[in-house]
């Protein structure tokens, strides 16, 4: 038997509410919306949730790194995502739902890659 | 990185040479198969649920007749390591004896594939025409095992557990297993797993009640040819009963978890 | 020998030359199967007793893949009235809403790869795989690799069960719908995510019926005096997924939501 990363399965997964399985994402504004772009450190492709780790320069021109937390590959690869989609370097533009605290972290709304919208964020479509 | 991963004939062919050995082999052709594909299809598909009644009854509970720590090859000599394989596995047991051990099961990782096989405890196996199901007690282990095999990853995600992929070859269960993340230990002494291996396991009743597992284990980064060890299993009886839950992760947590409980 | 000196034909050529044998057994094997025929005797070889597959096929068909429809954080009753809490519930219930709210949610078994229980399972937004057998209907979930055990086999829980975050099911087919009972919960759990309690006393039922051959219509009754002033009722929906296969879901892997010492969820950003 053939085994794909099932971007075909898009469809079957299209109807499924995605990732708010792992934990509450309450500690995330979720009524604010931020733009971050940088470059990507790392792509963590891993369960329970994908991490992007990317540096983003502050007002004063310092790199910051942001951590972004994603959906899970399991509903992810389901909407197009691989585990290639993003890559150490790649110049990316983040939509986020950043932290209530303040810190330099979010949940990610949708991530251009060097210009390309990468799948559907969180398994949305 | 996606691992590009293509099951060889070469390997297939370790897994002939073993089931002609003095077998009435019943192996499917490609037509056969295509069938008996569709035949599992239909089984799920069918209004009615569907016994498998046509292969030997492996469906029940069981439970390994020995534990095993270390794994050997069916003439009882130590796997075939490889320079590099060796380094690996005394890297490994150096660290067990100084008390640093880094066995992915110590974090409640999944002990991967044959591994799983060695775990303590009773485990079912679901069986019927479409898919043979395997369900831990230890740590709720699963494995899916469509019969659709010959395995064949094009372009699939490293897994812990790898990809399955089963056939019967007459009384045998074959299942294959690769796109492994190569994080694994094979074992409870740290025989390591390339993400190139490649598992062949055959299941048969050796009696009613006793189930053998021959694993065929192919991985020229580790080992220097492929090699064969051989567990096995006892039923036991009543096919009803019940796996405990067992949760690996409760033992990571920080605080006692009984203080969450309202009442 | 290494797989790259390995005669590349092998395989195929064995196959070839067992062809004229065992194609027209395969064929006939194959076709029995789909039609759910006797097993021919020509296939079946050793032991006969073997075969006893004790199955009652009249029983329907749940098995397969299904995708949740009706996934949800937030689960009160499903006729639209007020879920009837006693007033410790009451209290529960508020005091996560609160911290929710504040973005310090309170612990939660599934931010720490343990399983959200039942009923919330239901509620999973990943697929399911049910499997059935004589004696037990499995409910495999995707997240966490989790299985529940339905037992058909008339018994009642054993006396000396461990409450569990599944419990322990009991279930009989009721025409065409399933019907399971389930107790023995651990109480650790909520019924949804956004908090409503249980006590360990909770008593479950969920009917699960086919509603057309790809709709799965599960509902559910809670029954327990000790939280809830009146049992209620909840429902979900599933679709039959046939081209869809669980995948791996190992939550320990990359866990970077574990709630810290005091029991409070915080995001785990690492700098």
């Amino acid at each position: 038997m053939k085994r794909f990363i099932f971007a075909a399965l898009a469809v079957a997964a299209s109807t499924a509410v995605p990732v708010l399985a792992h934990h509450s994402f309450a500690m995330f504004d979720t009524e604010k919306e931020m733009t971050l772009e940088g470059t990507i450190k790392e792509f963590q492709w891993t369960n329970p949730h994908t991490w992007t780790q990317v540096l983003v320069k502050d007002a004063s021109g310092k790199e910051i790194e942001w951590s972004i937390e994603g959906g899970s590959p399991n509903s992810l690869s389901r909407s197009g995502w691989k585990r290639t989609s993003i890559k150490p370097g790649d110049k990316a533009t983040l939509v986020i739902h950043p932290l209530k605290n303040g810190e330099p972290g979010g949940s990610l709304v949708r991530i251009m890659v060097n210009g390309q919208l990468v799948g559907t964020p969180r398994g949305r479509s | 990185m996606i691992r590009t991963i293509s099951i060889s004939l070469g390997c297939l062919a370790v897994l002939w040479v073993a089931a002609a050995a003095g077998q009435n082999t019943a192996r499917t052709t490609k037509e056969g198969m295509l069938r008996e594909k569709e035949a599992a299809a239909a089984s799920l598909a069918a209004p009615r649920i569907a016994a498998d009644k046509l292969r030997p009854r492996i469906g029940g509970f069981w439970e390994p007749e020995k534990s095993v720590n270390a794994l050997v090859t069916v003439d009882g000599k130590t796997p075939p390591l490889t320079a590099a394989g060796r380094q690996l596995q005394r890297k490994r047991m150096a660290q067990i004896r100084a008390g640093r051990s880094d066995d992915p099961m110590n974090l409640c990782l999944p002990p991967g594939t044959p591994r799983d096989m060695l775990s303590p405890g009773p485990f079912m196996i679901a069986q019927t025409p479409a898919k043979i199901t395997m369900l831990h007690q230890d740590r709720h282990l699963i494995r899916h095992v469509y019969l659709d095999g010959p395995l064949e990853l094009l372009e699939a995600d490293p897994w812990w557990e790898g990809h399955f992929s089963g056939y019967w070859d007459a009384e045998v269960l074959v299942i294959e297993s690769a796109g492994f993340n190569g994080n694994q230990w094979l074992d409870s002494t740290g025989l390591p797993q390339s993400p190139n291996m490649k598992v062949v396991e055959r299941f048969r009743l050796v009696g009613p009640d006793t189930l053998e597992d021959l694993i065929t284990l192919e991985d020229s980064e580790f080992y220097s040819r492929p090699w064969t060890t051989r567990l096995t299993f006892r039923r036991l009886p009543g096919e009803g009963r019940h796996l405990v839950q067992e949760e690996c992760s409760e033992k990571l947590l920080e605080f006692p978890l009984k203080s969450y409980a309202p009442t | 020998m290494t797989s790259a000196d390995r005669p590349q034909h092998t395989h195929r050529s064995h196959v070839l030359a067992s062809v004229g044998l065992i194609a027209g057994l395969t064929l006939v094997s194959a076709t029995a199967i789909a039609q759910r025929a006797p097993a021919p005797p020509a296939v079946v070889t050793g032991d006969a007793a073997r075969r006893d597959v004790r199955v009652a096929e009249d029983v329907p068909n749940i098995s397969g893949v299904w995708v949740a429809l009706t996934s949800n954080r937030s689960n009160p009753p499903a006729d639209g009235g007020s879920t009837p809490f006693l007033p410790w519930a009451r209290e529960f219930f508020e005091k996560r809403a609160a911290a929710e709210a504040a973005g310090k949610p309170l612990f939660d078994p599934t931010a720490n790869c343990l399983p959200s229980g039942v009923p919330r399972i239901i509620s999973s937004p990943y697929p399911i795989d049910i499997v059935q057998t004589p004696q037990l209907t499995l409910i495999i979930t995707e997240t966490l690799h989790e299985f529940r055990m339905i037992h058909m086999d008339g018994k009642p829980k054993p006396d000396d069960f461990e409450p569990s975050y599944f419990g322990y099911s009991v279930g009989h087919w009721d025409g065409d719908t399933l019907v399971v009972e389930t107790t023995g919960l651990n109480g650790y759990t909520q019924v949804d995510e956004e908090g409503r309690p249980k006590s360990s006393d909770m008593r479950v039922v969920e009917r699960y019926q086919k509603r057309a051959p790809n709709i799965l219509d599960v509902t559910y009754t809670l029954y327990d005096p000790r939280t809830y002033s009146r049992p209620w009722s909840g429902h979900a929906q599933f679709r039959w997924a046939p081209e869809l296969r669980l995948s791996e879901y190992i939550c320990e892997e990359n866990n970077r939501n574990k709630p810290d010492a005091t029991g409070k969820l915080r995001l785990g950003v690492e700098q």
